[in-house]
Order: C-alpha cells, then sequence, then structure tokens
C-alpha cells in the first residue's frame, strides 16, 4: 500500500542506543539500528553534531498471520550526537553488520 | 519523506473508534480494544510496515458499533508502537502523528477504513499566538500552584521538551479535567491562536473552579483543626489528671450514674437503653450541650420507680375511719372507694379506677383525694391541668430540643418515688386546647386501663407502666370535658352542702384547724350553733365552705388579736361582735325577697358554683310590642320565653286573663342580675308564672321558688342540677318549692333535715305550677 510520508522529523518515534569510542582516526559512533533496511537510514554532519534518523519498517510482515505481542517500535527514529571535536563530512564511512550501524568519522586534525 | 508538501494528500487506513478520551499529535495514549471491529483494524494496522492507525473518537461512548457518522470529523493518525495481545482484548500504546480529516469512507466490515486528508500542521507565528502562549503558560503556573493537576507535571521540562506552542497545548488539555467534547474543539481548530484561545479559556474556568474549591476546603479544614486542637488539648489534660490521680467531675459523674444503674432494678429494655446512653455520654465532652441533656436523661431514668410500689392498705374498717375523719357525709364517694378497696382485696391485679369528682368549687375535692391516698396507704401526687394547653406538657418533648422536659405525669410519678401513686389531675374542665396539640387527647392515652400500661413519654421515649397509678380528676362541670375523655372516667358528683352540714362541718373539721392556726388555746374562743348558722347564713354564700373557712380564720385571728392585746377572759361569739369583726352582713343575691308587685317570680339556677335563685321579672307595657327580653339571656333560655308566653296567650281564657290586654300591651321580662349569662331551658315555668302573674295583676306567693322546663303543650320536663338548686332555695329561706314530677327521685339525693324542712310540689302540668304559685288564680275553668 502507498501512503505519503509526513514531515516527521519533528516527532521523535523512537531513538537507537548508541556507543561512541574514540580511535585513531576520529570517533566510531555505534548504533543499535536492527530491523532497519539501510536505504530508510540517514546521516547528517554539521559541524561537531552527527544526526542518525530514519524509519524502522516491519519488513516480515508478507510472512505472519496474526500478531500476538508487539514491543518493537516500528516508527519514526532521529538520534543527534555531539562529539567534542568537529567533524569532518567528507570522510564520513558506514558499515552495516549484525544489525549495529558502524558510523566511522575523522576529526580535522 | 522530507518534504510537507504532501499533506493534502489523501490516504486510506484502517481507524479505530475512541471512547471518552482524544489522541493528539505527539502524545502517546494507552488503549484498551476489545470489540472486534476494533481488534480488526489494529490487525489490519500490524499488517502494514509502518503499523498506522487512524484514531477518531467517538460522539457518543455509549454506542458499541457506531457508524461513521457517530464519529468526529476530525482525528488523529497514530502509530502503534507496541502492542499486547490478552485474551480477547488488545492493549496498544499509540503515539500521535498528524491530525487527519475524514474524507470517505472506504470500508465498514469487517473493519473500517476511511480515506483521511492530513491536516496542515499548525506553526504560525505572530505577537497574538506569542501573547495567547504566555498567558498560557502563566495560568499553568497558576495552576500548578493551585496544586491540582492531574499529575504532577514540570513545567520547565514541560516547555523545554516540547518547544512548540500547540504541542504544549494539547499536552495541558490531556493533563486537566477537561471534557471529551472541548477536546475535540482543540483538535479541530485550525490555526495555533485558535487553539493557544481555547486552552487559555479552558484554563482560566478551571483556576477558576479549583479556587472556589478550595476556598471551601479550606475553611472546612481551618474548622476541623480548631476542634481537633481541643480535642488533643481536652486528651492531654485528662492523661495529665490521671496521672495525678485525679478524676474530673464529669468523669466522676459518669462512675456514679454507672455505680447506680448497677444498683438499680430495672427492666432489660431499659437497662439496655440506659447503658447505651450511658456509653455515648462517657465519649462526650462535658462541654458539649448535649452532655447536659444526655446526663439529665439517663438520671431521670435512674430516678423512675420502674418497680418501686407501695403496699395497698386493704383494712376496710380502717379506710372508713379515715374517711370519716376527714370528710363530713359525702356518702357515695365514700361507698365507692370502699367497694374498690373490696375489690382490690379479692382481686389484686384489679386494674385501679379512674374516678373524677366533679361539684362547686369548695365542696372538698381535693382534700378527699388526699384522704383517698390516706386510707389506702398509697403515695399522693397532685398536678393541675387548668389553663395547659401544649400537649408536650403532658407527654413531655422529644430530646432533640434544647431544654426538653418529661411530661407532667412522668415527673410526678418521679416525684412520688412509686409506680403507684394516687394522681390526682386538678381542673380537668379547665384544660385548653391550641395549634400546640390537645392535651385532652393526650389524657385520653394516660386514662385509658388499656393503653396507660404501655405509656410513651416523648422524652423517655420508653414505654412507661401506668396501670398501677390511681387517677383521681377533679372538675366543676363536666360541659368542657370531651366526650371521649369523660367516657374513660367514673363521675362522682359532689353537689355542696346544705346549711345543717355546713354547721356540721365547721363544728368538726374547720374551727379546730382555724383557732390553731391563729394561735388560739382550746377554750379561747366559743361559737354557739346559731352564731355559726349566722356566720354561714349572712356572711357566706356559697355551696362548698370555702368562705365560711376564710370568715372562721378571720374571727379566729381578730380574737388573737384581743389576746394577744392583753385581753384574758376566755371569748364567746355573740351575734353583734360577728358583725363587729367581719363586717355588717352581705346580703348576697338570691336573698328570698318580699314580693309587693306582681310578674315577680323565683327561679332556681344551677351554676359552676352550685345553686342559684333568680328572680324573674315580667311587666306589662302600655303599648303593644313583641316580647322583650333582657338580662344576657342565652339563644334556649328565649326560645323557652317565647313557648311561656305563647302557653299564657292561648290558656287566656281558662286563666281569667282579658284578652283585650293581651292584645294592646307589649311585654316585657328580665332576668337580674344583668351582667350575668344566662342560658338553659329551666326557666319555662317561672317565666309561665311571672307572665301569668303580671297580666292577671295577681301576686306570686313569696315563699315559693320554681323550676322546671315548659312546652307549648303546657307539659312540665324534668331538669338537671336538682340538689344543688333544692339547696339553693333552702339557703335564701324558701319554704316550698315547685319540681317537675319527673325529678321526684332525685329529691332521695338531698339530706334528711332539708327534706323534713321543705315542702316539694311534683308537677306534671303548668296548670299545677300555677296553682301552688298564685292561689288567687282561676285556674279551674
Amino acid at each position: 500500500m502507498k501512503r505519503p510520508s509526513f514531515d516527521l522529523y519533528r516527532r521523535i518515534g523512537w531513538q537507537p542506543r548508541v556507543d561512541v569510542y574514540r580511535c585513531n582516526e576520529g570517533w566510531l559512533v555505534k548504533a543499535e539500528l536492527a530491523g532497519v533496511t539501510i536505504q530508510d537510514i540517514r546521516i547528517e554532519v554539521s559541524g561537531n553534531s552527527l544526526i542518525i534518523e530514519g524509519q524502522r519498517k516491519d519488513w516480515c510482515v508478507p510472512d505472519t498471520t496474526e500478531s500476538l505481542s508487539m514491543e518493537i517500535t516500528y516508527d519514526w527514529f532521529q538520534r543527534a550526537i555531539q562529539l567534542p571535536d568537529v567533524i569532518l563530512a567528507e570522510d564520513v564511512r558506514t558499515d552495516y553488520r549484525e544489525g549495529m550501524l558502524l558510523i566511522y568519522l575523522s576529526n580535522k586534525s | 519523506m522530507d518534504s510537507t508538501t504532501e499533506s493534502t494528500d489523501t490516504a486510506t487506513y484502517p481507524v479505530f473508534p475512541l471512547k471518552n478520551s482524544v489522541a493528539f499529535p505527539n502524545m502517546i495514549l494507552p488503549i484498551a480494544a476489545g470489540r472486534a471491529a476494533s481488534i480488526a483494524s489494529i490487525e489490519a494496522a500490524l499488517a502494514t510496515e509502518d503499523k498506522q492507525i487512524a484514531v477518531f473518537t467517538q460522539r457518543d461512548s455509549s454506542i458499541d458499533e457506531p457508524a461513521p457518522e457517530d464519529l468526529y470529523d476530525i482525528g488523529t493518525l497514530c502509530v502503534i508502537k507496541h502492542m499486547h495481545r490478552q485474551e480477547q482484548v488488545i492493549q496498544i500504546m499509540v503515539q500521535g502523528i498528524r491530525r487527519i480529516e475524514r474524507v470517505a469512507v472506504e470500508q465498514t466490515s469487517p473493519h473500517r477504513v476511511f480515506r483521511v486528508r492530513v491536516l496542515p500542521e499548525l506553526d504560525e507565528t505572530g505577537p497574538q499566538v506569542e501573547a495567547l502562549h504566555r498567558t498560557m503558560l502563566d495560568l499553568t503556573a497558576q495552576l500548578l500552584s493551585l496544586g491540582s493537576l492531574e499529575s504532577k507535571i514540570n513545567l520547565d521540562q514541560l516547555v523545554a521538551e516540547l518547544e512548540r506552542p500547540i504541542q504544549q497545548a494539547y499536552v495541558l488539555s490531556s493533563f486537566t479535567s477537561i471534557d471529551v467534547e472541548k477536546q475535540i474543539r482543540l483538535l479541530s481548530a485550525n490555526s495555533q491562536q485558535e487553539a493557544l484561545q481555547l486552552v487559555v479559556d479552558f484554563l482560566t474556568h478551571e483556576i477558576q473552579v479549583l479556587e472556589v474549591q478550595k476556598q471551601i476546603s479550606s475553611s472546612i479544614k481551618s474548622k476541623m483543626n480548631k476542634e481537633q486542637h481541643e480535642m488533643m488539648l481536652r486528651q492531654q489534660l485528662r492523661e495529665i489528671q490521671s496521672q495525678l490521680g485525679e478524676t474530673s467531675p464529669e468523669q466522676a459523674e459518669v462512675a456514679e450514674l454507672r455505680r447506680r444503674l448497677e444498683e438499680a432494678t430495672l427492666p432489660d429494655l431499659v437497662r439496655k437503653e440506659v447503658e447505651k446512653e450511658l456509653s455515648r455520654l462517657e465519649r462526650m465532652s462535658a462541654n458539649s450541650p448535649e452532655y447536659q441533656t444526655s446526663r439529665s436523661y439517663v438520671d431521670l431514668v435512674l430516678e423512675l420507680p420502674w418497680q418501686e410500689t407501695t403496699e395497698d392498705n386493704l383494712d376496710l374498717a380502717r379506710a372508713r375511719e379515715i374517711l370519716d375523719e376527714d370528710h363530713f357525709d359525702l356518702k357515695e364517694v365514700k361507698d365507692r372507694i370502699i367497694e374498690h378497696l373490696a375489690v382490690m382485696k379479692l382481686n389484686p391485679s384489679a386494674k385501679a379506677p379512674i374516678l373524677c369528682f366533679v361539684g362547686p368549687p369548695g365542696v372538698g375535692k381535693t382534700s378527699l383525694g388526699q384522704s383517698i391516698a390516706r386510707a389506702l396507704g398509697r403515695v399522693f401526687e397532685r398536678m393541675s391541668l387548668g389553663g395547659l394547653h401544649d400537649e408536650a406538657e403532658l407527654r413531655g418533648h422529644r430530646r432533640t430540643y434544647i431544654g426538653a422536659m418529661p411530661g407532667r405525669v412522668i415527673r410526678a410519678i418521679r416525684r412520688g418515688g412509686v409506680k403507684n401513686p394516687l394522681l390526682m389531675l386538678d381542673e380537668i374542665d379547665k384544660l385548653g386546647r391550641d395549634y400546640r396539640g390537645d392535651p385532652a387527647s393526650a389524657l385520653m392515652e394516660i386514662l385509658d386501663p388499656s393503653q396507660n400500661v404501655e405509656f410513651q413519654d416523648n422524652y423517655l421515649d420508653l414505654p412507661f407502666d401506668l396501670s398501677g397509678v390511681f387517677f383521681i380528676a377533679t372538675a366543676n362541670t363536666l360541659d368542657t370535658i370531651p366526650g371521649p375523655l369523660l367516657d374513660r372516667i367514673e363521675v362522682l358528683r359532689l353537689a355542696g352542702y346544705s346549711e345543717l352540714e355546713k354547721r356540721e362541718i365547721a363544728r368538726r373539721y374547720i374551727l379546730d384547724r382555724r383557732t390553731q392556726e391563729a394561735g388560739l388555746k382550746p377554750g379561747q374562743l366559743t361559737i354557739g350553733d346559731s352564731e355559726l348558722d349566722y356566720i354561714i347564713q349572712n356572711h357566706t354564700r356559697e355551696a362548698g365552705v370555702r368562705s365560711l373557712e376564710r370568715a372562721l380564720g378571720r374571727i379566729a385571728r381578730k380574737v388573737a388579736t384581743r389576746f394577744a392585746e392583753g385581753h384574758t377572759e376566755p371569748v364567746t361569739l355573740t351575734v353583734e361582735m360577728t358583725d363587729e369583726l367581719l363586717g355588717p352582713p352581705r346580703m348576697p343575691r338570691g336573698e328570698r325577697r318580699k314580693l309587693s308587685t306582681s310578674g315577680i317570680v323565683a327561679g332556681l339556677a344551677w351554676t359552676e358554683a352550685g345553686g342559684e335563685v333568680l328572680y324573674v321579672e315580667a311587666l306589662l307595657l302600655p303599648e303593644g310590642r313583641e316580647l322583650m327580653l333582657t338580662g344576657q339571656l342565652g339563644s334556649v333560655m328565649q326560645e323557652s320565653a317565647r313557648a311561656a308566653q305563647s302557653y299564657i296567650w292561648s290558656q287566656a281564657q281558662q286563666l281569667g286573663i282579658d284578652k283585650e290586654k293581651i292584645g294592646k300591651s307589649g311585654v316585657h321580662i328580665h332576668v337580674p342580675a344583668g351582667a350575668t349569662p344566662k342560658d338553659g331551658p329551666s326557666a319555662g315555668v317561672t317565666m309561665a308564672t311571672a307572665l301569668a302573674s303580671a297580666y292577671s295583676g295577681l301576686k306570686v306567693r313569696d315563699d315559693t321558688a320554681m323550676t322546671g322546663e315548659i312546652t307549648l303543650s303546657g307539659l312540665v320536663l324534668p331538669i338537671g342540677g336538682l340538689k344543688e338548686k333544692v339547696l339553693a332555695a333552702h339557703r335564701a329561706g324558701f319554704k316550698r318549692v315547685i319540681l317537675p314530677k319527673a325529678n321526684e327521685a332525685d329529691l332521695k339525693e338531698l339530706p334528711e333535715h332539708i327534706r323534713e324542712e321543705m315542702e316539694f310540689i311534683l308537677a306534671e302540668h303548668i296548670s299545677e305550677v300555677l296553682a301552688a304559685a298564685i292561689p288567687e288564680l282561676n285556674t279551674s275553668q
């Protein structure tokens, strides 16, 4: 069913949990984004802040007949992270592995 | 996803009808769904990848299967965040996304699907929005300070987390107790300004209500606090007293009452009631107004003689001796008392009689009651009912009233201290009655032997057995006693005394008492029979002996004065001395007159004070006029006069009266004394005689008095109060009395010496009366 998508950015349905590590080149941000299709994730970097947003959609739907319980939120999510240094927007690498989104950020120096 | 231009597009969503609440954008709402269509809608929503559902509030929450038009047109698109199924109920948690408006109904079964249009976000700004926003925040702060938001929300947090005014408005509306209809109006608002205005209005109203509520509760609170404070202090006082080994006066009082309760022998019902009242009393503060009421109630109940009785003295000979000692004659009454004693002797459970002594003042009704009590060995209690017009006086006030008291009956019993006293109800004929009730009706219960076993006093509120009480009522007349009451009592008449009896009473009872009271020694004052008679005849005129007693008292005092002044010789009263001491003899009304003219006849009347002689005067007038009647005559007496006149006219020829005289002249009848109202038929015979005498010009015998009712055919009918009338005639010095023949039996009541002294003419017809009264009148024709 095709539905219009709304301007949802102002409403935060859920927030993924994140780990932030310092590494040699800069920072590693690990976000818990299980079940989210990689196309539905958007990353935005500006100054020293990183914003991860997107929507988790339930892709198991066609195989199910009746839902008995639902605890996972299928909704718009957004997470903004402030880092101590200014981030270089050109140098962002991502990796999606076993439900975790890994974002490598390098700082100026 | 990153654009706002699609907001006018439409899309279809499963619909969830919501009862009693409204889902606002951005707000999380837990919902329980049980209806099949709702569950189907949720399942349909869960089957999509974005889990979205359109939530519309029902207009009427009592409808179970709402049609599309039963839902408000504006709703909220929500996302289901959590779901849990429990048997037939699905618990979901939804979060509002955007306001939506129904465009079309796509499907109604198995679940509803609407095509909806997503409404634009409300985010316009401007000074007005800003102003309203600030007002709203101020009001919220006020509301928080009144301390009554349903859950304590942190205003700072609210402002910080929801930067947009509209979101704050939505949150506030769900935290305050705004009804669903107003929430829908807020949801339907199409601009921030409109929405904020609505919330400001709601909040203002809410604050007003809360302030009033606070006022009310604070005034209650301050009152409560004061009382609690007093109670606490009192508690402390008691504690201190008990540590010091002192007991408070009220505690001692209650303890005393409890001790008395344990000692008293009470019926179970009464004991229970007293226990209850006492335990209430113990918990009460001595300063509360109820304490006194309650205490005196317990006091009364404990003091009442529930079981105490006196043993009746059933020695008949002794009783007769006592009665004779105290009162002269009154044979009928004494016999009745002796009879009752005899019955009690044979059947101890017999109910006490209820007697009523009727007679003129001063004949000894009250003192007879006292001597009956003495003869029986009962406690004597007396209450006067004269002028009593409040039923509560007899039956008591309910304890709810301040100053409530038990009725007089219960008080008399309490005074007497036994449950079987002789209770004298004086002046029962002078009971009043008004809007406060009819005491005569209350008396009926008291005097009815079948009801007074369980007499209910309003104050006592417990049944008290009055069946042992010997009631004696007194009255001057029976006319004013209500029939039903009269029916319950046994009437005994005390008619008054003849002169001989009075002399005897004075000799036996009054004289000694009066001389002793005056401080005279026996023998210092001697009064002979003829002097006594002189006093009785010339200084008193009454049925009883009250003014005789006064006159003798006066003589005794004056004689005592002489002794006190140094006189030593014993005094023997003479007639001259009597007049000197008492003043010139009074010429009371009703004295026998020497009749010098025709048309004057002595009649006999009955009054509450005994019998009286009344002269009837008839006079012919030179011109023909109607019969004139004066002297305050009642209608019965006036009719009786007309009947007498008609009879005389019709019999003019037989009586030898000139018919022309009747036709030409008028006639006037007057009955002195003119100021005293008179009524009754018993002067009929007298007036007929007066008319006959006036028309014929012949004088009536002046030693003859008469009484009797007359009919048009000339028959003489019987009258009442014969004994009193004859006594009055005797007192006034008449030797002959004309009476109706039907009253012959009543003559037996008269004392023997009167019957011997007087001549009685018993008449059946007026002609016999006229023949006896006017000897010269030719009645034979």
